[in-house]
């Protein structure tokens, strides 16, 4: 990948050139490994994964053989805590969550009404600054979950079940009437 | 995108003069500055309002306080002489208000800012279930695997959790796409 080396100063504007949104540039020290891999897919994930790009509709049956969305957020080293549709999909699923963004995105969800996922998950990732420290601590608390066996697992999306109802609903409460409370409010 | 509902709802409220999604110009804001001159008005009504969506990522030069994207919208406002309290800045960057504070002169900050939107939740259009898609219930029998990870286009982040869930075999633990459709080749 080619990173911006220099800005292209036009008139009163400044553009990246090349012109780029992405911020990439802030593994330059090597601490984890980030180089690209081939593309993969693993053969349970069986639905069309990307359909919301086209019309914002789901169609992820096989969500339901899984407990937890392990989101990747469009951006994650980045100044602010950015929710995009990819954290609301596990919300729609009734689906345990982590958020492999930027800081502040849980404490963000808890803003909005939503309950999240403690003790059973360890969000302490979310007020870790430093994105390698971050990027470990989520790495380090999906391989404790990964010792639960399938029943722990199972359990713990019963004890979790009006959780997970209660985000459901209120993602849906939202759809209806947030837009509205906040133009009201200008 | 904005939300159509967002939409209607500052339209009931506003004159929308344009409505303009940050990634259709800040790659040339020259490209803005045509919409803003067919719109441009040598007095502004008190309701006629901008809607600028800016929903994608920004570019942060190192140790800048302040995207690229932010930096030219607000000097591409202020150079063609329109009120910045004309623009409703519609994002899901939450706090952004301290960008453009540093951006526009301290004297503006009272009677002409911007009115920024950057709590809610919906700003951009959101996922629903499909048409003929049932709601997923908290079925515990049907759970057979731990976790999934979506991880689309290739991205320092995405690259760095795939090559952790190699280093410590949790492949089989956690499924995982990577680069989006594409199977392995």
């Amino acid at each position: 990948m080619q990173f911006p080396t220099k800005v292209k100063n036009v008139f009163h504007r400044i553009y990246p050139k090349p012109f780029t949104r992405i911020n990439e540039a802030w593994n330059f020290d090597g601490k984890m490994n980030s180089s690209p891999q081939q593309p993969y897919r693993d053969s349970r994930i069986t639905g069309h994964a990307r359909s919301m790009k086209v019309d914002r509709t789901l169609y992820c049956d096989f969500y339901k053989y899984f407990a937890i969305d392990i989101v990747s957020e469009t951006v994650y080293n980045y100044p602010y805590p950015c929710l995009t549709e990819k954290t609301m999909r596990p919300i729609v699923h009734k689906r345990m969550f982590i958020v492999l963004g930027p800081p502040g995105i849980v404490a963000r969800l808890h803003d909005k009404g939503f309950k999240t996922f403690a003790p059973f998950i360890n969000e302490e990732y979310d007020s870790i600054a430093d994105p390698h420290k971050r990027m470990q601590a989520i790495v380090d608390e999906l391989t404790r979950i990964s010792k639960f066996s399938i029943d722990n697992i199972r359990e713990t999306m019963l004890q979790y079940k009006d959780t997970l109802k209660h985000n459901y609903d209120h993602y849906h409460w939202l759809c209806n009437n947030e837009i509205q409370q906040i133009v009201n409010k200008i | 995108m904005i939300s159509s509902g967002f939409i209607d709802a500052l339209s009931a409220k506003f004159n929308i003069l344009d409505i303009i999604e940050l990634t259709e110009v800040d790659n040339d804001f020259e490209l803005l500055v045509t919409r803003l001159t067919k719109t441009k008005k040598t007095h502004f009504d008190s309701k006629d309002r901008y809607l600028v969506g800016h929903l994608d990522t920004d570019y942060y030069l190192p140790s800048c306080p302040y995207g690229l994207g932010m930096l030219n919208l607000v000097r591409t406002f202020l150079h063609n002489d329109i009120p910045l309290n004309t623009l409703i800045l519609l994002t899901n960057h939450f706090g952004i208000k301290r960008e453009l504070e540093i951006l526009i002169p301290k004297e503006m900050h009272e009677h002409n800012f911007p009115t920024i939107i950057d709590d809610c939740i919906l700003v951009a259009n959101m996922p629903r279930l499909g048409l003929n898609q049932e709601e997923c219930n908290v079925d515990e029998v049907s759970i057979e695997n731990h976790g999934i990870s979506m991880l689309g286009e290739a991205r320092i982040h995405r690259n760095m959790l795939l090559n952790q869930l190699l280093e410590r075999n949790l492949l089989d633990t956690y499924a995982v796409s990577y680069k989006g459709e594409k199977r392995v080749s």
